[in-house]
Protein backbone atom coordinates (compact mmCIF):
# COMPACT_ATOMS: atom_id res chain seq x y z
CA UNK A 1 0.00 0.00 0.00
CA UNK A 2 1.33 3.44 -0.95
CA UNK A 3 0.31 6.49 1.07
CA UNK A 4 0.62 10.16 0.09
CA UNK A 5 2.03 11.49 3.35
CA UNK A 6 3.15 14.88 2.08
CA UNK A 7 1.72 17.20 -0.57
CA UNK A 8 2.39 20.79 -1.57
CA UNK A 9 2.20 23.21 -4.49
CA UNK A 10 3.87 26.54 -5.07
CA UNK A 11 1.77 29.27 -6.57
CA UNK A 12 1.41 28.90 -10.34
CA UNK A 13 1.84 31.90 -12.62
CA UNK A 14 4.34 33.90 -14.60
CA UNK A 15 7.28 34.45 -12.24
CA UNK A 16 8.93 37.81 -12.56
CA UNK A 17 10.75 37.80 -9.21
CA UNK A 18 14.09 36.42 -10.38
CA UNK A 19 13.48 32.99 -8.86
CA UNK A 20 14.27 29.84 -10.83
CA UNK A 21 12.74 26.40 -11.23
CA UNK A 22 15.24 25.17 -8.65
CA UNK A 23 13.77 27.57 -6.09
CA UNK A 24 10.21 26.45 -6.86
CA UNK A 25 11.15 22.77 -6.64
CA UNK A 26 12.77 23.40 -3.27
CA UNK A 27 9.77 25.35 -1.97
CA UNK A 28 7.34 22.58 -2.86
CA UNK A 29 9.65 19.83 -1.59
CA UNK A 30 10.28 21.35 1.85
CA UNK A 31 6.58 21.98 2.40
CA UNK A 32 5.68 18.42 1.42
CA UNK A 33 8.51 16.96 3.50
CA UNK A 34 7.39 18.92 6.57
CA UNK A 35 3.84 17.62 6.13
CA UNK A 36 5.29 14.10 5.87
CA UNK A 37 7.26 14.64 9.09
CA UNK A 38 10.43 13.33 7.43
CA UNK A 39 14.00 14.50 6.82
CA UNK A 40 15.91 14.37 3.51
CA UNK A 41 17.87 11.34 4.69
CA UNK A 42 14.57 9.42 4.90
CA UNK A 43 14.02 9.71 1.14
CA UNK A 44 15.16 6.68 -0.87
CA UNK A 45 14.41 8.01 -4.34
CA UNK A 46 13.57 11.25 -6.13
CA UNK A 47 11.46 11.28 -9.28
CA UNK A 48 11.33 14.56 -11.18
CA UNK A 49 8.68 15.33 -13.77
CA UNK A 50 9.77 17.94 -16.28
CA UNK A 51 8.32 18.12 -19.75
CA UNK A 52 11.14 19.70 -21.64
CA UNK A 53 14.81 20.56 -21.42
CA UNK A 54 13.86 23.71 -23.31
CA UNK A 55 12.30 25.01 -20.09
CA UNK A 56 15.08 23.99 -17.68
CA UNK A 57 18.21 23.97 -19.87
CA UNK A 58 19.06 20.78 -18.00
CA UNK A 59 19.30 17.39 -19.65
CA UNK A 60 19.16 15.95 -16.15
CA UNK A 61 17.17 18.32 -13.93
CA UNK A 62 16.81 15.69 -11.18
CA UNK A 63 20.55 15.95 -10.50
CA UNK A 64 20.62 19.68 -9.71
CA UNK A 65 17.37 19.45 -7.76
CA UNK A 66 18.65 16.55 -5.66
CA UNK A 67 21.86 18.45 -5.00
CA UNK A 68 19.90 21.49 -3.84
CA UNK A 69 17.76 19.39 -1.50
CA UNK A 70 20.51 17.37 0.16
CA UNK A 71 19.30 14.17 -1.47
CA UNK A 72 22.71 12.95 -2.65
CA UNK A 73 22.69 9.20 -2.44
CA UNK A 74 19.03 8.86 -3.33
CA UNK A 75 18.10 7.12 -6.56
CA UNK A 76 17.26 9.71 -9.23
CA UNK A 77 14.86 9.46 -12.12
CA UNK A 78 13.38 11.97 -14.54
CA UNK A 79 10.01 11.21 -16.14
CA UNK A 80 8.68 12.85 -19.30
CA UNK A 81 5.37 12.11 -20.96
CA UNK A 82 4.21 15.46 -22.32
CA UNK A 83 1.27 16.79 -20.34
CA UNK A 84 1.09 13.49 -18.47
CA UNK A 85 4.64 13.84 -17.12
CA UNK A 86 3.61 14.58 -13.54
CA UNK A 87 1.08 11.80 -13.26
CA UNK A 88 3.51 9.33 -14.81
CA UNK A 89 6.15 10.40 -12.28
CA UNK A 90 3.69 9.57 -9.49
CA UNK A 91 3.14 6.18 -11.12
CA UNK A 92 6.91 5.61 -11.27
CA UNK A 93 7.14 6.32 -7.55
CA UNK A 94 4.27 3.97 -6.78
CA UNK A 95 5.97 1.25 -8.85
CA UNK A 96 9.25 1.73 -6.96
CA UNK A 97 7.50 1.25 -3.62
CA UNK A 98 5.28 -1.63 -4.70
CA UNK A 99 8.28 -3.27 -6.35
CA UNK A 100 10.28 -3.08 -3.15
CA UNK A 101 12.95 -0.75 -4.57
CA UNK A 102 12.17 2.09 -2.16
CA UNK A 103 10.13 2.81 0.94
CA UNK A 104 9.80 6.58 0.67
CA UNK A 105 9.88 8.46 -2.63
CA UNK A 106 9.73 12.18 -3.30
CA UNK A 107 7.99 13.24 -6.51
CA UNK A 108 8.66 16.76 -7.74
CA UNK A 109 7.04 18.25 -10.81
CA UNK A 110 8.41 21.51 -12.12
CA UNK A 111 8.63 23.56 -15.30
CA UNK A 112 9.36 27.15 -16.22
CA UNK A 113 6.81 27.00 -19.03
CA UNK A 114 5.97 30.70 -18.86
CA UNK A 115 9.24 32.48 -18.22
CA UNK A 116 12.03 30.45 -19.81
CA UNK A 117 11.16 31.31 -23.41
CA UNK A 118 9.01 33.87 -25.22
CA UNK A 119 5.45 32.62 -25.58
CA UNK A 120 5.64 32.48 -29.36
CA UNK A 121 8.73 30.26 -29.17
CA UNK A 122 7.06 27.91 -26.71
CA UNK A 123 3.95 27.67 -28.89
CA UNK A 124 6.16 26.91 -31.88
CA UNK A 125 7.92 24.14 -29.95
CA UNK A 126 4.57 22.72 -28.91
CA UNK A 127 3.51 22.73 -32.54
CA UNK A 128 6.38 20.40 -33.36
CA UNK A 129 5.86 18.26 -30.28
CA UNK A 130 2.92 16.17 -31.51
CA UNK A 131 4.52 14.79 -34.69
CA UNK A 132 7.25 17.04 -36.00
CA UNK A 133 7.47 15.21 -39.35
CA UNK A 134 3.80 15.63 -40.28
CA UNK A 135 1.60 17.98 -38.21
CA UNK A 136 4.63 19.99 -37.10
CA UNK A 137 5.96 20.66 -40.59
CA UNK A 138 2.45 21.57 -41.71
CA UNK A 139 2.36 24.28 -39.03
CA UNK A 140 -0.51 23.00 -36.92
CA UNK A 141 -0.44 24.35 -33.37
CA UNK A 142 -1.61 22.65 -30.21
CA UNK A 143 -4.80 24.73 -30.33
CA UNK A 144 -5.48 23.70 -33.93
CA UNK A 145 -5.18 20.01 -33.10
CA UNK A 146 -7.31 20.26 -29.96
CA UNK A 147 -9.89 22.27 -31.92
CA UNK A 148 -10.19 19.65 -34.65
CA UNK A 149 -10.52 16.90 -32.05
CA UNK A 150 -13.22 18.85 -30.24
CA UNK A 151 -15.10 19.49 -33.49
CA UNK A 152 -15.52 15.75 -33.80
CA UNK A 153 -16.80 15.62 -30.21
CA UNK A 154 -19.21 18.47 -31.03
CA UNK A 155 -20.51 16.65 -34.10
CA UNK A 156 -21.25 13.54 -32.05
CA UNK A 157 -22.67 15.17 -28.91
CA UNK A 158 -24.07 18.57 -29.82
CA UNK A 159 -21.67 20.45 -27.53
CA UNK A 160 -21.44 24.16 -28.31
CA UNK A 161 -20.03 27.53 -27.39
CA UNK A 162 -22.22 27.83 -24.28
CA UNK A 163 -20.74 24.60 -22.93
CA UNK A 164 -17.20 25.81 -23.52
CA UNK A 165 -18.02 29.05 -21.75
CA UNK A 166 -19.52 27.16 -18.81
CA UNK A 167 -16.30 25.21 -18.30
CA UNK A 168 -14.13 28.33 -18.46
CA UNK A 169 -16.39 30.25 -16.07
CA UNK A 170 -16.50 27.33 -13.62
CA UNK A 171 -12.77 26.68 -13.52
CA UNK A 172 -11.57 30.27 -13.44
CA UNK A 173 -14.29 30.94 -10.84
CA UNK A 174 -12.96 28.13 -8.66
CA UNK A 175 -9.49 29.61 -9.07
CA UNK A 176 -10.73 32.74 -7.30
CA UNK A 177 -10.64 30.73 -4.05
CA UNK A 178 -7.20 29.22 -4.75
CA UNK A 179 -4.57 31.66 -3.54
CA UNK A 180 -1.93 30.01 -5.72
CA UNK A 181 -3.85 30.22 -9.00
CA UNK A 182 -2.54 31.87 -12.15
CA UNK A 183 -5.87 33.09 -13.54
CA UNK A 184 -8.52 33.70 -10.88
CA UNK A 185 -11.21 35.36 -12.97
CA UNK A 186 -14.93 35.93 -12.92
CA UNK A 187 -15.56 35.77 -16.65
CA UNK A 188 -18.89 36.37 -18.31
CA UNK A 189 -20.09 34.46 -21.34
CA UNK A 190 -20.08 37.72 -23.31
CA UNK A 191 -16.46 38.41 -22.40
CA UNK A 192 -15.49 34.92 -23.53
CA UNK A 193 -17.41 35.29 -26.78
CA UNK A 194 -15.57 38.53 -27.52
CA UNK A 195 -12.08 37.13 -26.90
CA UNK A 196 -9.87 36.46 -29.90
CA UNK A 197 -10.59 33.40 -32.00
CA UNK A 198 -7.49 31.19 -32.01
CA UNK A 199 -8.83 28.12 -33.82
CA UNK A 200 -12.57 27.59 -34.11
CA UNK A 201 -14.26 26.89 -31.78
CA UNK A 202 -11.48 27.83 -29.36
CA UNK A 203 -11.19 31.44 -28.33
CA UNK A 204 -8.37 32.77 -26.20
CA UNK A 205 -10.35 32.41 -22.97
CA UNK A 206 -10.98 28.73 -23.67
CA UNK A 207 -7.22 28.07 -23.54
CA UNK A 208 -5.07 27.35 -20.48
CA UNK A 209 -2.11 29.65 -19.86
CA UNK A 210 1.61 28.86 -19.87
CA UNK A 211 2.70 28.92 -16.23
CA UNK A 212 5.70 28.55 -13.95
CA UNK A 213 5.59 26.53 -10.76
CA UNK A 214 6.24 23.31 -8.91
CA UNK A 215 4.44 20.68 -6.88
CA UNK A 216 5.64 17.81 -4.71
CA UNK A 217 4.26 14.74 -3.05
CA UNK A 218 5.96 12.34 -0.66
CA UNK A 219 4.95 8.72 -1.18
CA UNK A 220 5.56 6.11 1.47
CA UNK A 221 5.02 2.48 2.07
CA UNK A 222 2.40 2.75 4.78
CA UNK A 223 4.44 0.87 7.39
CA UNK A 224 7.46 3.09 6.67
CA UNK A 225 5.55 6.32 7.32
CA UNK A 226 5.81 8.23 10.59
CA UNK A 227 3.13 6.98 12.98
CA UNK A 228 1.01 10.13 12.73
CA UNK A 229 0.97 9.97 8.93
CA UNK A 230 -0.15 6.38 8.58
CA UNK A 231 -3.77 7.44 8.13
CA UNK A 232 -2.87 9.62 5.15
CA UNK A 233 -4.72 8.95 1.87
CA UNK A 234 -3.46 6.04 -0.16
CA UNK A 235 -3.03 5.63 -3.89
CA UNK A 236 -5.57 2.93 -4.58
CA UNK A 237 -5.37 2.80 -8.36
CA UNK A 238 -3.16 3.90 -11.21
CA UNK A 239 -3.67 3.42 -14.92
CA UNK A 240 -2.10 4.56 -18.14
CA UNK A 241 -2.65 3.90 -21.81
CA UNK A 242 -1.98 5.39 -25.22
CA UNK A 243 -3.57 6.15 -28.57
CA UNK A 244 -2.32 6.68 -32.12
CA UNK A 245 -0.44 9.98 -32.42
CA UNK A 246 -2.21 11.24 -35.53
CA UNK A 247 -5.80 12.39 -35.03
CA UNK A 248 -6.57 11.16 -38.52
CA UNK A 249 -5.34 7.67 -37.70
CA UNK A 250 -7.86 7.29 -34.89
CA UNK A 251 -11.29 5.76 -35.47
CA UNK A 252 -12.94 8.66 -33.62
CA UNK A 253 -10.68 11.74 -33.46
CA UNK A 254 -12.72 13.36 -30.70
CA UNK A 255 -12.81 10.38 -28.38
CA UNK A 256 -10.14 10.19 -25.67
CA UNK A 257 -10.04 6.40 -25.79
CA UNK A 258 -6.63 6.17 -24.07
CA UNK A 259 -8.15 7.93 -21.08
CA UNK A 260 -11.00 5.44 -21.01
CA UNK A 261 -8.57 2.51 -20.93
CA UNK A 262 -6.38 4.15 -18.28
CA UNK A 263 -9.43 4.79 -16.10
CA UNK A 264 -10.62 1.22 -16.46
CA UNK A 265 -7.22 -0.03 -15.29
CA UNK A 266 -7.13 2.36 -12.34
CA UNK A 267 -10.69 1.50 -11.26
CA UNK A 268 -9.94 -2.21 -11.50
CA UNK A 269 -6.90 -1.75 -9.26
CA UNK A 270 -8.85 0.41 -6.80
CA UNK A 271 -11.86 -1.90 -6.81
CA UNK A 272 -14.30 0.89 -7.59
CA UNK A 273 -16.39 2.17 -10.48
CA UNK A 274 -16.15 5.74 -11.82
CA UNK A 275 -19.45 6.50 -10.06
CA UNK A 276 -17.66 6.22 -6.72
CA UNK A 277 -15.36 9.18 -7.47
CA UNK A 278 -16.26 12.09 -5.17
CA UNK A 279 -14.06 14.79 -6.65
CA UNK A 280 -11.90 14.98 -9.80
CA UNK A 281 -9.07 17.04 -11.21
CA UNK A 282 -9.46 16.62 -14.97
CA UNK A 283 -6.93 17.72 -17.61
CA UNK A 284 -8.43 20.87 -19.12
CA UNK A 285 -5.70 22.25 -21.36
CA UNK A 286 -8.69 23.57 -23.33
CA UNK A 287 -12.26 23.96 -22.11
CA UNK A 288 -13.54 21.27 -24.45
CA UNK A 289 -10.87 18.81 -23.35
CA UNK A 290 -12.46 18.75 -19.91
CA UNK A 291 -15.75 17.61 -21.46
CA UNK A 292 -14.02 15.01 -23.63
CA UNK A 293 -12.15 13.87 -20.52
CA UNK A 294 -15.20 13.56 -18.26
CA UNK A 295 -16.91 11.59 -21.00
CA UNK A 296 -14.02 9.17 -21.50
CA UNK A 297 -13.41 8.75 -17.79
CA UNK A 298 -16.99 7.57 -17.37
CA UNK A 299 -17.72 10.22 -14.76
CA UNK A 300 -21.05 11.08 -16.37
CA UNK A 301 -23.67 9.20 -18.33
CA UNK A 302 -24.35 12.36 -20.34
CA UNK A 303 -21.57 14.87 -19.81
CA UNK A 304 -23.44 17.77 -21.42
CA UNK A 305 -26.63 17.17 -19.45
CA UNK A 306 -24.62 17.03 -16.24
CA UNK A 307 -22.63 20.14 -17.16
CA UNK A 308 -25.83 22.04 -17.91
CA UNK A 309 -27.31 20.80 -14.61
CA UNK A 310 -24.20 22.21 -12.87
CA UNK A 311 -23.16 18.79 -11.57
CA UNK A 312 -19.47 19.72 -11.84
CA UNK A 313 -19.69 22.96 -9.86
CA UNK A 314 -18.16 23.39 -6.40
CA UNK A 315 -21.39 22.30 -4.71
CA UNK A 316 -22.44 19.86 -7.42
CA UNK A 317 -22.69 16.09 -7.52
CA UNK A 318 -19.09 15.74 -8.67
CA UNK A 319 -16.92 18.84 -8.32
CA UNK A 320 -14.46 18.92 -11.22
CA UNK A 321 -11.32 21.04 -11.05
CA UNK A 322 -11.89 22.67 -7.70
CA UNK A 323 -8.31 23.94 -8.00
CA UNK A 324 -9.28 25.84 -11.12
CA UNK A 325 -7.65 23.22 -13.32
CA UNK A 326 -5.17 24.16 -15.98
CA UNK A 327 -7.53 26.90 -17.13
CA UNK A 328 -7.58 28.65 -13.77
CA UNK A 329 -4.80 27.35 -11.58
CA UNK A 330 -2.38 27.27 -14.48
CA UNK A 331 -0.16 24.83 -16.33
CA UNK A 332 3.53 24.49 -15.46
CA UNK A 333 3.51 21.21 -17.34
CA UNK A 334 5.72 18.95 -15.23
CA UNK A 335 4.04 20.25 -12.10
CA UNK A 336 0.51 19.76 -13.40
CA UNK A 337 0.02 16.06 -12.71
CA UNK A 338 1.95 16.15 -9.43
CA UNK A 339 -0.11 19.16 -8.41
CA UNK A 340 -3.33 17.32 -9.22
CA UNK A 341 -2.25 14.40 -7.00
CA UNK A 342 -1.26 16.81 -4.24
CA UNK A 343 -4.61 18.58 -4.55
CA UNK A 344 -6.51 15.29 -4.30
CA UNK A 345 -4.51 14.26 -1.22
CA UNK A 346 -5.13 17.60 0.49
CA UNK A 347 -8.84 17.41 -0.34
CA UNK A 348 -9.13 13.89 1.10
CA UNK A 349 -7.43 15.08 4.29
CA UNK A 350 -9.69 18.17 4.46
CA UNK A 351 -6.58 20.36 4.30
CA UNK A 352 -7.36 22.18 1.03
CA UNK A 353 -8.22 25.86 0.59
CA UNK A 354 -11.12 26.32 3.01
CA UNK A 355 -13.57 27.83 0.54
CA UNK A 356 -12.94 25.00 -1.95
CA UNK A 357 -13.01 22.14 0.54
CA UNK A 358 -16.32 20.27 0.10
CA UNK A 359 -18.39 20.07 3.26
CA UNK A 360 -19.16 16.40 2.78
CA UNK A 361 -16.63 13.67 3.56
CA UNK A 362 -14.63 12.50 0.55
CA UNK A 363 -13.55 8.91 -0.02
CA UNK A 364 -12.20 8.72 -3.57
CA UNK A 365 -10.49 11.46 -5.62
CA UNK A 366 -9.32 11.25 -9.22
CA UNK A 367 -6.32 12.95 -10.82
CA UNK A 368 -6.29 12.83 -14.63
CA UNK A 369 -3.75 14.03 -17.17
CA UNK A 370 -2.68 13.33 -20.71
CA UNK A 371 0.04 14.20 -23.15
CA UNK A 372 -0.56 15.01 -26.80
CA UNK A 373 -4.22 15.10 -27.82
CA UNK A 374 -4.78 12.39 -25.23
CA UNK A 375 -2.09 10.29 -26.85
CA UNK A 376 -0.52 9.31 -23.50
CA UNK A 377 -3.09 9.10 -20.72
CA UNK A 378 -2.40 8.65 -17.03
CA UNK A 379 -4.88 8.64 -14.14
CA UNK A 380 -4.48 8.15 -10.40
CA UNK A 381 -7.16 7.32 -7.84
CA UNK A 382 -6.56 8.32 -4.23
CA UNK A 383 -8.70 6.94 -1.43
CA UNK A 384 -9.25 7.81 2.19
CA UNK A 385 -10.86 4.74 3.59
CA UNK A 386 -8.81 4.01 6.72
CA UNK A 387 -9.27 5.32 10.24
CA UNK A 388 -8.70 9.05 10.49
CA UNK B 1 20.71 35.77 -17.18
CA UNK B 2 19.89 36.19 -20.86
CA UNK B 3 20.84 33.54 -23.39
CA UNK B 4 20.10 33.58 -27.08
CA UNK B 5 20.61 30.05 -28.32
CA UNK B 6 20.56 29.37 -32.03
CA UNK B 7 19.74 25.75 -32.82
CA UNK B 8 20.31 24.83 -36.48
CA UNK B 9 18.29 21.67 -36.23
CA UNK B 10 18.55 18.86 -38.77
CA UNK B 11 15.49 16.63 -38.63
CA UNK B 12 16.17 13.55 -40.74
CA UNK B 13 13.19 12.26 -42.71
CA UNK B 14 14.20 8.65 -42.11
CA UNK B 15 11.69 6.09 -43.41
CA UNK B 16 9.38 8.97 -44.34
CA UNK B 17 11.86 10.25 -46.96
CA UNK B 18 9.80 9.09 -49.98
CA UNK B 19 6.71 10.81 -48.58
CA UNK B 20 8.64 14.01 -47.86
CA UNK B 21 10.18 14.00 -51.34
CA UNK B 22 6.74 13.50 -52.87
CA UNK B 23 5.29 16.43 -50.92
CA UNK B 24 8.09 18.63 -52.20
CA UNK B 25 7.13 17.56 -55.73
CA UNK B 26 3.47 18.26 -55.05
CA UNK B 27 2.55 14.58 -55.08
CA UNK B 28 0.67 12.50 -52.54
CA UNK B 29 1.80 9.00 -51.72
CA UNK B 30 0.43 6.88 -48.93
CA UNK B 31 1.53 3.65 -47.27
CA UNK B 32 -0.50 0.60 -48.31
CA UNK B 33 -0.51 -2.11 -45.64
CA UNK B 34 0.56 -5.43 -47.12
CA UNK B 35 -1.73 -7.25 -44.71
CA UNK B 36 -5.07 -5.41 -45.00
CA UNK B 37 -4.41 -3.17 -48.05
CA UNK B 38 -5.57 -0.05 -46.13
CA UNK B 39 -3.75 3.08 -47.26
CA UNK B 40 -2.63 5.63 -44.69
CA UNK B 41 -1.92 9.28 -45.46
CA UNK B 42 0.14 10.54 -43.78
CA UNK B 43 1.82 7.16 -43.81
CA UNK B 44 1.98 5.13 -40.62
CA UNK B 45 4.71 2.61 -40.05
CA UNK B 46 2.47 0.22 -38.11
CA UNK B 47 -1.03 -0.35 -39.45
CA UNK B 48 -4.02 -0.41 -37.10
CA UNK B 49 -4.58 -4.02 -38.20
CA UNK B 50 -1.22 -4.97 -36.74
CA UNK B 51 0.56 -5.15 -40.09
CA UNK B 52 4.15 -3.93 -40.10
CA UNK B 53 4.99 -4.08 -43.79
CA UNK B 54 3.74 -1.62 -46.35
CA UNK B 55 4.40 -0.34 -49.85
CA UNK B 56 4.21 3.19 -51.21
CA UNK B 57 0.96 3.92 -53.02
CA UNK B 58 0.49 6.97 -55.30
CA UNK B 59 -2.72 8.88 -54.56
CA UNK B 60 -4.60 11.34 -56.79
CA UNK B 61 -3.79 14.21 -54.41
CA UNK B 62 -7.38 15.30 -53.97
CA UNK B 63 -9.04 15.30 -50.56
CA UNK B 64 -12.34 15.94 -48.82
CA UNK B 65 -12.42 18.21 -45.79
CA UNK B 66 -13.92 16.55 -42.72
CA UNK B 67 -13.42 19.24 -40.05
CA UNK B 68 -12.09 22.74 -40.53
CA UNK B 69 -10.73 25.29 -38.06
CA UNK B 70 -9.62 28.86 -38.54
CA UNK B 71 -8.43 31.78 -36.45
CA UNK B 72 -5.25 33.48 -35.35
CA UNK B 73 -3.31 30.21 -35.70
CA UNK B 74 -4.25 29.89 -39.39
CA UNK B 75 -6.69 27.77 -41.35
CA UNK B 76 -6.36 24.01 -41.00
CA UNK B 77 -8.48 20.95 -41.50
CA UNK B 78 -8.72 17.27 -40.90
CA UNK B 79 -9.07 15.89 -44.43
CA UNK B 80 -9.26 12.50 -46.05
CA UNK B 81 -7.21 12.08 -49.23
CA UNK B 82 -8.93 10.13 -51.97
CA UNK B 83 -7.69 6.57 -51.84
CA UNK B 84 -6.69 6.75 -48.15
CA UNK B 85 -8.46 5.14 -45.23
CA UNK B 86 -7.06 7.56 -42.65
CA UNK B 87 -7.27 11.33 -42.38
CA UNK B 88 -4.57 13.98 -42.38
CA UNK B 89 -3.98 17.36 -40.79
CA UNK B 90 -3.71 19.85 -43.66
CA UNK B 91 -3.19 23.57 -43.96
CA UNK B 92 -5.74 25.25 -46.22
CA UNK B 93 -4.61 27.83 -48.72
CA UNK B 94 -6.85 29.72 -51.10
CA UNK B 95 -9.94 27.64 -50.42
CA UNK B 96 -13.28 29.37 -49.94
CA UNK B 97 -15.09 28.71 -46.68
CA UNK B 98 -17.68 26.52 -48.39
CA UNK B 99 -15.17 24.43 -50.34
CA UNK B 100 -15.36 20.85 -49.17
CA UNK B 101 -12.68 19.46 -51.47
CA UNK B 102 -9.20 20.49 -52.41
CA UNK B 103 -5.97 19.40 -54.04
CA UNK B 104 -2.51 18.97 -52.57
CA UNK B 105 -0.22 21.88 -53.35
CA UNK B 106 3.51 21.61 -53.83
CA UNK B 107 5.24 22.23 -50.50
CA UNK B 108 7.11 25.50 -50.72
CA UNK B 109 10.16 26.37 -48.66
CA UNK B 110 12.20 23.90 -46.66
CA UNK B 111 9.34 22.44 -44.68
CA UNK B 112 7.36 19.59 -46.27
CA UNK B 113 3.95 20.91 -45.26
CA UNK B 114 0.71 19.22 -46.27
CA UNK B 115 -1.19 22.08 -47.91
CA UNK B 116 -4.55 21.83 -49.60
CA UNK B 117 -5.57 24.37 -52.23
CA UNK B 118 -8.42 24.74 -54.75
CA UNK B 119 -9.13 21.76 -56.99
CA UNK B 120 -8.20 23.83 -60.00
CA UNK B 121 -4.65 24.31 -58.71
CA UNK B 122 -1.78 21.97 -58.09
CA UNK B 123 0.54 20.06 -60.39
CA UNK B 124 -0.93 17.88 -63.10
CA UNK B 125 -0.23 14.21 -62.67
Amino acid sequence: MVAVIGAALTSFGRRKDGSSFRDWAAEAFWLALAMAELQPADIDALVVASESDFFTLQLNPAAVIADDLGLSGAALLRVEGGGASGQLAVHAGVAQILGGLAKRVAIIGVDATASALPGAVTRSLYGFSFDAWTDGMTGATSTVLYALSFQDFMARTGAGAADLAAVTIKNRGNACFNTGAHLPRRHTAAEIAESAMIATPYRRLHCSPLSDGAAAVILSQRDAAPQRRRTAPRISGIGSSSDRVGLGTRVTPGDFSAKRKAMQSACRMAGITPAKVDVAEVYDAYAGAELQGIDALGLAGDVLADLRAQAFERDGRLPVNLSGGLLGQGAPVGATGVGQTATCALLLESRYHSLLQPRRALTHALADTHGGICTSAAVTILSQTGAR
Amino acid sequence: MKLNLNLPYELAAGWLAPWVDALRAGLAIGARCNACQAVSFPPTRACSCGGRDSAWQPLPGTAVIVYRTQGADGTFALARFDGAASQSIVRLQGLAHGDLRGRLLRASGERPAVVLGPLSEGPLR
